[in-house]
Parts: C-alpha cells; structure tokens; sequence
C-alpha cells in the first residue's frame, strides 16, 4: 500500500502511513468500492473523497497583495478513513432521510450549505443501538417482514435521536451509530445523548408490546451503549449522515458499552457518566474488560432520570463557600424582605455561562430560607436546552413543579391532577380552563368542547395560567425561579411577558436567571422589565470574579494546598474568572490524579491536604468546557468560524496583519472581527504598535484550537510562522518564542529549533529560566537521536547551564555528563570537554553549601572524575594563553581547591585565583575579571585577610558597576562581597545598603539563591546591631521564599 | 561550649553560615561572652586578651566593645573595681555609639553588679532598672528574667 501524500510504501493491511501518518485509502468508505489513485470524487457513488482543507486553500486569493507564502500540501486525494467498526452497508439515503425532522434538517442544511461540516475534531457522545438476538429473529422470519420490523423500530430510534438533535452517522442493519455533538455542538450533548438512549428504550418498549400483541416477535429489544470521547467528524454526504473517521476509543468504548449492555438497558462509560451524573440515576456495573485495554473499564446503567436533577455545579466532596458574589446577594436579600412586606418584583440575574447564577439563585434560596416570619414558597424551575423548541415548555414545568405533576404520571393521574389546579378558579372558569391545560399537557378533552383555533387558545391559556396564578399566589408571597431562561421557548417568553404583570397586583417575585444573549427570546422578559416595570425591576448582573476572587476560591476549594506558582497562575489565567471554569479545571486535575488529597494529622486533627504530583503548570481543557466553549463557536456563520480557528492557531492573543494574511482565503476580516468582537468572543487588546486582538476567555482559544484537524494545523502553524517572519524582520529576536512553537507545530524542525534556542537565550538574558528549559527541551524534542550530534550537545549544556543557575545539581550534572558523551562520539574540540568538566567541578563547589549532604555526596564523586580528567588533560603551569574559558577554568580550580579539599588547599586556592586576575587584566574581560576578582576575594576572606578582602571586593564592585558591565549575577555578588566584607569589620550600617542593594536585584531577575543569601547576611547585621524587630521581619521574607521555593532552590542558608 | 568553638578553629576558613567565614575574631567573640557570663574570670582575661587584640587589627567596634566588657568582668572578680569600672564604661560607649540597645544593656547589667560589688546598692538599682527597661523595650525576656531577679535579690540584701 503506498500512501498518496509522501509515496512511503505500507504493509497491505495498514490503515496510517507510517511515515507521514496520512490515512490510507483503499476503498470508499461509503460503497466498500475500490478507489482508483488520485480520485477526487467515489467512480461508483459519488462520494467526494478530497478533503475540505484542498478546497479551503484553493479558494481565490483575497484582495489584499498576495504573499508567498507556502501553502500547506494538497492532497491529491484526500483520504477517507478507514472505519473503525465492522463495515456493515448503510441504508440507502433516502432510507434514513425520511427519519430527519424538518427543523433539524434545515440546521444541517444550513451547516452543510456553510461548509460548516468540514473535517474537525469533536468531543462527541457516540450512541451505538442495537437489536438483541437480531441473527435469530431473522432467520424465523421473511426477509420483507423483518425488515419491516427493523425499519419501525430504526424510526422510533431516529426519532429519538433528533428530538434531542444528535446526527445518525450511520445504520449498521439494524443497529444505529448516532453523535451528540457533531455537527452542531451543544453543551449538554452527554446529557442529550442519555435522555435520547432513553426515549429509544421507552418507544422500543411500546413497540415490543404491539410486535407481541401481533404475534410477530415474541421479544423484541434494544440495548444501547454510549461513550463521549473525541471523534474527528468529515464530511456530511448526500444522504445527510456524517462520514466519519472514529479516533479508536471513544468510538470501540461505545460499541463495547453496546455489545456488554443487558437487553432493554442503556450502559454508558465514565467519560460520559462523569458529565451527566447530576441528572440521571445509575447503578454502577463495575470494570467491563475491553479488548486492548489493560485494566477493565468503570461502566454504568441508566437507571432513569432524576425526579429532580441538580442545576447545581460544584466538584463532589469539596465545597467552597461563594466567592465574590457579597453585594449580589445583598441586593437579592433586599428582594426577599421586601416579599416579606408582599412587594411584588421582577429580578433577572444576568451572566454568561459559568459566572455563578445557579450558585447565587442557590445562595438566595438559604437566605430565603432562613429569613423568619416569612410565610412563602418558593417553586424554582429549569429550561433544558433541547426544550427551546418545544412550545409552552417552561409553563408545562411551571405547573407541574407547583401541581406535583410527575414526568412518568399517567394521562388519568394527570387529567385528575389538572382538575384539582383549577379548583381554585371561579366555578364559571374552571371548566374552560380544565380543557385548555388538558391541551397543553397534550390530552385529549373528555368534556366534547370543539379543539381551539391557535390565537385563541394561546390569548385563553395566558388567561387561564394568569387567572390560576393569581388565585394560587395572591394570599401567600411567592418566588418563581427560572433558571436558564436562555434557553426558553418563545412561546412561554410571549406568555411569561403578560404574565409578570402579576408582580404589580399579588406578592410575587418573578426571579430569572439567563446569559447574555440579546437573540434568545427570553431577552425580551429582561427588555420589558426595564422598560414597563422599572419601578419593580431589579437587574444583577454578575461579573467574572478578580484574580484575588479567584485565587480565593482555588484556596477555599482545595483548603490546603501545594500547588506550584505556575500551576496556580495557569488555573487563574486560564479560568478568566470565571468560577465555573475553576472548578471544572480543578475538578480536571484531580480526575486526572495531577493533583491528589491526603489526610494528614496536624496538631492532633486529620486534615485533607493537597498536592500536585508533579511540577508541571499544563492541562487539559475539562470536556464538558470544550463542549460549551465549542458550542458558542458552532453558532458562528462560517466564514467568521473559519476567521475564528485560524486566530486560535496564532495564539492567545494576535496582530490583525498576521490574522490578515494567513487568513487570506476571508473576504470580509474586518466584518468577522466585529461579529466577533460583538459577540465578546475576542477583544481588542492593543493599538500601539499596531492593532492586536485577544481572545476574551484564553479556554475559548484552546477550545477553538482543538477543533481543528491536526493535518490543518501544521497547515496554519506554518503559515503564521511565515507571515510573522515577513511582517517583522526586525523583530524576530524578540519573537523567537513564538517562532519555534509556531515551526514546531508545522513540523518545520530546523527552524524550530533555531528559534527555539534563540527564545532559551532571550529568556535566560532576561532571566526567565522556566522559559529557558521549556524552549532548549522542546528544541532537544525535535531532534532525531544520533542526529545533530554537535546541535545535541550545545543544547544539552545550554540546559545544564540553566539548571545550574536555578540550583537544580542533579539535572544540571546529567545533562553536562549526555553532552560529554555527545562530545566523545563526535569528537568535538577538547575545549568543550575542558568547559564541561570545569562545570561538573563548578557544580560540586556550589553544591558544597547545600542543604542536603547526601546529594553533595553524589555530586562530589562525578566531581572527582572530572577533577582527575582536568589534571590528566589540562597542564595550569601559569603559561597557558590567555583566553576567557581558562579564566574560568582558573577560578573553579581556585574554588574547588578550598571548598571542595579538606582541609582547604589555601596556597593552591590563593596562586590559581592570582593568575586568574592576571589572565582576565590581559583580556580586558570585564565578566571574567569580576569572577577571578571574586575567587581572590574569598581565598582572602577564607584566610582572615579582612583588608585585603574589602579592597577585592570594592574593586570588583566598582568594576561591576561601569556602565558596560551587564552581568546581574555577577553584579549581585559583588555587592554581597562588599557587604560581607564590611560585616567582617564589623560595620554592619556601611554593610546593610549594599545588602538591601543585592537583595533588590536579586528579585528583579528571579536569582532565588542570591536573594535569600543577601537576606541571611542582613539579619546578620541587624541582629548584632540588636535590630531585633527587623531581623525578625527579613528572616520572614527569608522563610517566605524557602516556602516558596524549596530549600534546595534556594541554596544556602 | 568553649571546648566545642575551640575545635573549630582548626577549621577556619569554612562556612559557619550563609556562605559567611568563620573568623578567628568571631570565635574569640563567642568565647569571651561566653566566658563573661559564666563569670569565668580566668577564660575572660584568656580570651578577651585575644579578641582585643584581633578586634583593634580589624577595628571591629562591636568585638572592641565586648572585649572591654569580659575584661571588666574579669576585673571585678578579681577585686580589680577601678579597672572593671574604666573597661565597663569604655564597652558602654562604644555601643552607645553603635546603638546596640542588647549589648548596652548586658553592660548596665554589668556595671550594676560592680556597683554591687561596691556596696553601693542605689547606683546597681538604677543600673539595673535602666537594663530592665532596655530588655523590655527589646522583648528580650530571659535578660529580663535575670535582672528582675537581681534587682530581688538586692532588695533581700537590703532587707537583711
């Protein structure tokens, strides 16, 4: 099998090239037929095989110059994947056309007209249905008859299925495979997904009955099975059923769940368990074994919906009081004592997702609750998502919620509940009212009254639900909640418009709770509130919460932590203050065991502590995060999606002119900045030096990003790397960074690379050392083993180097041990080995004062071989040509002599650091002189010279301070020298501002070590000068950076 | 203690602490103290010799000072009150100069129990009441402890 993108030859049976990892086709995957090579569209069904990413980058260049830049490869064939499951053939198009609902189908028109359904990666619930025993109810029937049965209940299964807006991706003969989630996302696709695996079984149910009842199928059943995981969805054909190509497990996951699933029952996985536990009951199966899995997998049945299902966010066994909401609560608090006195009123909570309205409507419901003397219910209800088209959705709940009417009641227990609603009307209404209710719960009406036209019945029912209300709440204060307004079907807003009136007669507050989407019906309840009733109208608008607000509620979350700064900073960054996000981030770690509890005991009380696992600062966006980021994204118009994804590939933030020209395919770029600008999905974030925009919320970036098929990515990333390379030619240092992550992702290695190293220098310039090892590891990521061996070995020190400067001994002693190794194999100059074993000896002197003598121990082995390899190779008989890595070399000795030799070889220490003086005067090397100056001034140190220690140490300083001298370490040093040495003579006043002066410097460029050394030496001072209540307060800065950053980190104390 | 410090000088030249060096001078900075607290006249006029010495080479005031007060110490143990006196005042000054509050307050301590010595017990009360109230200022409450307890005993003295 030769793959069409690179020519690799594969084995027969390969799916993936291996070298490119193209997908390799064999034969269509619609038809099974055998493609001919280059084939743009199936010779026998017509299928278009050529992806959408060709199609996008061949669309006419746009109006702006056209720059060169390298398109990304075209395929000549784009490839359809190779699916998954069995291959089972699919029914024909207009087999399954005849199940699509008109309204679902104009949204998949509408999507499919857009392109809108062009190969993206999606986080999907995968739906796989099945008959049980189909093989042996087949064979006792006719062939006819039982495709007859399988057709009615494939019908009852698509309705099912689009009720809830899921797309069939294929009929497997008499099974289904169905997606939530692609190619419209919703937020609640998990949650549709289960509510549809439920109504299959029900309809499945009614229809086994009429099956026995006609002696056709003594046993007719489904099992279902679901999974959410993520799925990289294609093209939609003709026949309006996605091609798709599964990413293995969610897609094999579902079909498992099917497979072990028990006859009648839904069985569903922990990725989609997780996500709708709240709403569902369950009885959990245990681990399912699954082939290619190690370990068996968590399975779950559904047992049914909950009568009640929590709206309520929170992370299970944690809970954190509410944060940043004081004055919202306060203003709500005031609407519920004024209830008290039977002031009517309307409040709408306004916010976008995850801002904290569920969790305040809550926080007001306790003070509800707790406020005494006030006699008054309170009935609270919720608009699902998949209700928005279902008319009078939210006053069939309404009723229900304050009548007691179940879901599952029957017609008769309805009929007979609804009759006792209406009890509380005026005799002459109640009959009237009887029957327009009946016809809203959909019964038919037993008292012969001819059906309502619909203007009437709709101006009849407002009055009747008005009449009832004000009978139900006129002598008891109320509180109506609607939660999730947003999502309310317009003719309940038509209704619930007239119906607030009621808030001006009757002791009644209408409290709803609804984002900020000014297209949702529901926002003409808040427009007329402010307008006609402002006197009543009380609007809480929630902001996302500030840093410290947020940092608040990660602490009240996990009580006691260790998190790592940047990980902390990451989570607060990410999460833009939006506590929902925290929490489904914080929730993310801690499923992902990144962060884990343990009980300790303090003080005698077990306490939950905890702790990240690790260091690192990265994690994955939540699922159900990317669903409600991507959500958002899917209700964009093409072109300003398409403009969207691209900004995303740039990064958090991006300049109009690279957003221009890498999106040179949009004709309208200003119109979908605005549209998105509009819709608060990105912001303008800078004008000088040129217009530069950012994403509102840094997770929509990464949720946009992640849709985006990887092969058109790599596409993307080199284009912004190119654009940026040509738009800034004068910047590209400063732009380093950016240039090698934008490289990396495009697979353009060798660049990446020289970027990337570029970047580590910046970083370590500026001392950024985190920065520094992220970019030298990914540049020593992108290079082939045995590869590069000179490249290896520079970035291999550069990183020893950084880890050094950060005090991390072991991986600094490592790396410098593999680029040795790298220097024997290709025989590199032996001053580099020179270089590299001076700093495996340089390690050991700084390692010497450290805290942990066991590690000094390791460290001082490796330093006797590189000690014994210096004196085998290297002669220092004081005629070796001046040159800077000798002054270095020259030093180290001199520092190794005394700290590393007991006892301390002081003539040896003294000679080597006199020459090293003399070496770095011949060179006029101002960093080199200040260091050998440095060894000088410890050996007279060491040896109690105390004068000649101060004279050292001030004419480094003063060497340090010239105006060319831009070594901060070395600059620290001297002034703590001069300190030190002015300690010695006991004139601790002269000492202390050139302490302070360290101190400072040390912290502006993050040099931990020499920042707690400068504090230790001031509390020296202060505490012989009897400055008690001072060196109390620098030893807490002392101990706030250890606690900070560890004593290894910070070295001596 | 002072068998344990005078180990470390064949160690000179190591980190004590911080990444400082361990000078002679601060050593016979620790010995004589401590010497003077325990009323060691023999180790006080041994080490406070040497501190001296070193501190005058160094012009260390601090180390200065506190030599002067182990030598005062050791005067007034050996009966030597004029002596003690001059070398207590000279201590007093010089970190009256530093402003080291402890330090002066340890050397009213001292010129107290001189003045006790001299039976002049109104001028070691004030002596004492003027360190008592250095160390509160300071919170330094073990001198504290030990001062209020002398100023008990002298009013015993008193009383009997």
């Amino acid at each position: 099998m030769i793959c069409s993108n690179c020519n690799t030859t594969n084995r027969e049976q390969a799916n993936v090239c291996k070298q490119c990892g193209a997908v390799l086709a064999h034969t269509c995957p619609r038809c099974n037929v055998a493609l001919p090579d280059a084939a743009i569209f199936c010779d026998h069904c017509g299928l278009r095989l050529v992806d959408s990413v060709g199609a996008y980058w061949q669309t006419a260049p746009s109006a702006l110059p056209r720059v060169e830049i390298a398109p990304p490869p075209k395929p000549s064939v784009e490839p359809r994947a190779p699916i998954a499951i069995a291959p089972i053939p699919v029914l024909a198009e207009s087999k399954l056309q005849q199940y699509i609902p008109e309204e679902l189908r104009a949204k998949l028109d509408a999507a499919r007209a857009s392109g809108d359904m062009v190969g993206e990666r999606k986080q999907v619930t995968v739906l796989f249905s099945d008959i049980v025993g189909s093989t042996a109810l087949a064979e006792k029937l006719d062939p006819e008859e039982w495709g007859e049965i399988v057709s009615g209940a494939h019908r009852r299964v698509s309705e099912a299925i689009y009720r809830y807006e899921g797309t069939i991706a294929q009929l497997l003969g008499d099974g289904v495979l169905a997606f939530f989630g692609a190619p419209i996302t919703h937020e609640d696709d998990p949650v549709r997904a289960v509510n549809a695996a439920l109504d299959i079984l029900k309809q499945i149910g009614e229809y086994r009955n009429e099956l026995r009842a006609k002696n056709r199928v003594p046993d007719f059943q489904m099992r279902i099975g679901l999974n959410t995981g993520l799925v990289v969805v294609g093209n939609i054909g003709s026949d309006m059923h996605m091609e798709y190509l599964a990413l293995g497990d969610a897609i094999n996951l579902a079909a498992r769940m099917e497979h072990t699933a028990a006859p009648g029952t839904v069985q569903i996985a922990h990725d989609t368990h997780k996500q709708v536990k709240s709403f569902f009951e369950f009885e959990n199966l245990g681990g399912i074994e699954v082939k290619g899995k190690t370990e068996p997998v968590p399975a779950y049945r559904v047992l049914g919906r909950k009568e009640s299902a929590s709206r309520m966010r929170g992370i299970e066994g944690l809970h954190a009081e509410m944060v940043g909401r004081d004055a919202e609560l306060i203003t709500l608090r005031g609407v519920i004592t004024d209830l008290k006195q039977g002031v009517g009123r309307i409040v709408c909570v306004l916010g976008e997702a995850g801002l904290g309205k569920t969790r305040l409507l809550h926080e007001t419901f306790l003070v509800f609750k707790s406020l005494e003397g006030l006699n008054a219910q309170w009935h609270e209800t919720l608009t699902l998502s998949y209700e928005s088209n279902q008319a009078y959705g939210l006053i069939q709940r309404l009723i229900r919620r304050v009548n007691g009417i179940g879901a599952e009641d029957a017609p008769e227990a309805m009929r007979a509940k609804l009759g006792a609603l209406v009890e509380c009307l005026a005799e002459d209404r109640r009959a009237r009212a009887l029957q327009l209710f009946e016809s809203l719960f959909g019964l038919e009406s037993q008292n012969g009254n001819a059906p309502l036209d619909g203007e009437m019945f709709k101006r009849e029912l407002c009055e009747a639900v008005r009449d009832w209300m004000r009978a139900r709440f006129a002598n008891q204060p109320t509180v109506l909640v609607f939660d999730d307004l947003h999502w309310c079907d317009a003719a309940s807003v038509e209704m619930l418009r007239q119906l607030v009136a009621l808030t001006e007669e009757i002791p009644l507050v209408v409290l709803c709770a609804l984002r900020t989407e000014r297209q949702a019906p529901a926002w003409q309840i808040k427009i007329i509130a402010d307008e006609e009733y402002q006197h009543r109208y009380t609007e809480v608008a929630l902001r996302p919460l500030s840093e410290a607000e947020s940092n608040e509620l990660l602490n009240r979350l996990l009580a006691v932590a260790e998190l790592p700064d940047r990980l902390r900073a990451n989570i607060l960054e990410k999460s833009g203050g939006n506590p929902f996000f925290i929490e489904e981030v914080v929730r993310t770690l801690i499923d992902s065991g990144a962060v884990v509890s343990e009980d300790r005991v303090v003080n005698g009380t077990t306490r939950r502590y905890w702790r990240a696992t690790n260091a690192g600062a990265d994690f994955e966006i939540p699922d159900n995060l990317q669903s409600l980021l991507a959500a958002r994204m899917d209700r964009l118009e093409e072109s300003t999606r398409a403009t969207l994804q691209i900004a995303s590939v740039i990064g958090r933030s991006f300049y109009r002119r690279v957003l221009q020209l890498v999106d040179e395919a949009s004709q309208d770029l200003d119109k979908h900045i605005g549209t998105l600008i509009r819709l608060d999905m990105i912001r303008e974030s800078a004008r000088v030096p040129e217009l530069e925009y950012a994403f509102r919320n840094p997770l929509t970036q990464e949720a946009v990003y992640k849709t985006i098929l990887l092969k058109r990515r790599r596409a993307f990333h080199r284009r912004v790397g190119q654009a940026m390379e040509m738009l800034f030619p004068n910047r590209l240092e400063g732009l380093a960074g950016l240039l090698a992550y934008h490289f990396a992702q495009a697979g353009e290695r060798d660049k990446a690379i020289t970027y990337a190293r570029h970047a580590a220098q910046q970083a370590v310039a500026v001392y950024a050392y985190d920065d520094a090892i992220q970019n030298l590891r990914k540049a020593l990521a992108l290079i082939a083993p045995e590869t590069a061996i000179e490249l290896q070995l520079g970035l291999l020190e550069d990183l020893g180097d950084v880890y050094r400067l950060v005090r991390d001994f072991a991986q600094a002693l490592a790396l410098y041990q593999q680029a040795l190794a790298r220097a024997r194999d290709g025989a590199s100059d032996k001053i580099i080995a020179v270089r590299l074993h001076r700093k495996i000896v340089q390690i050991a002197t700084d390692a010497k004062w450290s805290v942990d003598a066991t590690a000094y121990q390791q460290v001082s082995e490796i330093r006797n071989e590189s000690r014994a390899w210096l004196e085998e190779n290297i002669v220092t008989n004081g005629n070796e040509p001046p040159h800077t890595e000798t002054v270095q070399l020259l030093v180290a000795l001199s520092m190794d002599a005394w700290r590393n030799q007991t006892p301390p070889d002081w003539d040896s220490a003294h000679r080597l650091a006199q020459r090293a003086v003399q070496m770095a005067e011949q060179l006029d090397d101002g960093v080199a002189l200040s260091k050998a100056l440095g060894a000088l001034a410890n050996v007279f140190d060491g040896r109690s010279l105390l004068r000649e220690h101060l004279q050292v140490a001030t004419r480094r300083l003063e060497l340090c301070r010239a105006g060319n001298f831009d070594d901060a370490r070395e600059s620290i040093d001297a002034l703590r020298g001069v300190g030190v040495a002015l300690m010695y003579f006991g004139e601790y006043d002269q000492a202390l501002p050139y302490l302070t002066e360290a101190e400072t410097l040390a912290a502006r460029i993050q040099a931990t070590d020499q920042q707690v050394n400068a504090i230790g030496i001031q509390s020296h001072c202060l505490f012989r000068l009897d400055r008690w209540d001072e060196v109390l307060t620098t030893e807490a800065r002392w101990r706030d950076l250890e606690r900070r950053y560890t004593r290894e980190r910070v070295g001596e104390t | 203690m002072t068998e344990t410090i005078e180990q470390a000088f064949k160690l000179a030249g190591q980190p004590v602490k911080r990444g400082s060096m361990a000078h002679d001078h601060d050593m016979y900075m620790m010995l004589a103290d401590a010497a003077a607290q325990t009323q060691d006249a023999t180790a006080c006029r041994a080490y406070a010799a040497r501190l001296e010495e070193l501190a005058e080479r160094d012009g260390h005031k601090l180390y200065l000072a506190i030599a002067h007060r182990a030598w005062g110490v050791a005067h007034r143990l050996s009966g030597e009150h004029g002596e003690a006196e001059t070398r207590l005042n000279c201590a007093l000054e010089i970190f009256r100069d530093l402003g080291t509050r402890w330090q002066i307050g340890r050397t009213l301590v001292e010129l107290a129990h001189l003045a006790r010595a001299r039976a002049t017990r109104d001028a070691a009360r004030d002596l004492f009441a003027h360190a008592l109230a250095i160390f509160e200022a300071l919170r330094a409450q073990p001198d504290a402890e030990r001062t209020r307890a002398a100023i008990a005993m002298l009013s015993k003295d008193q009383a009997s």
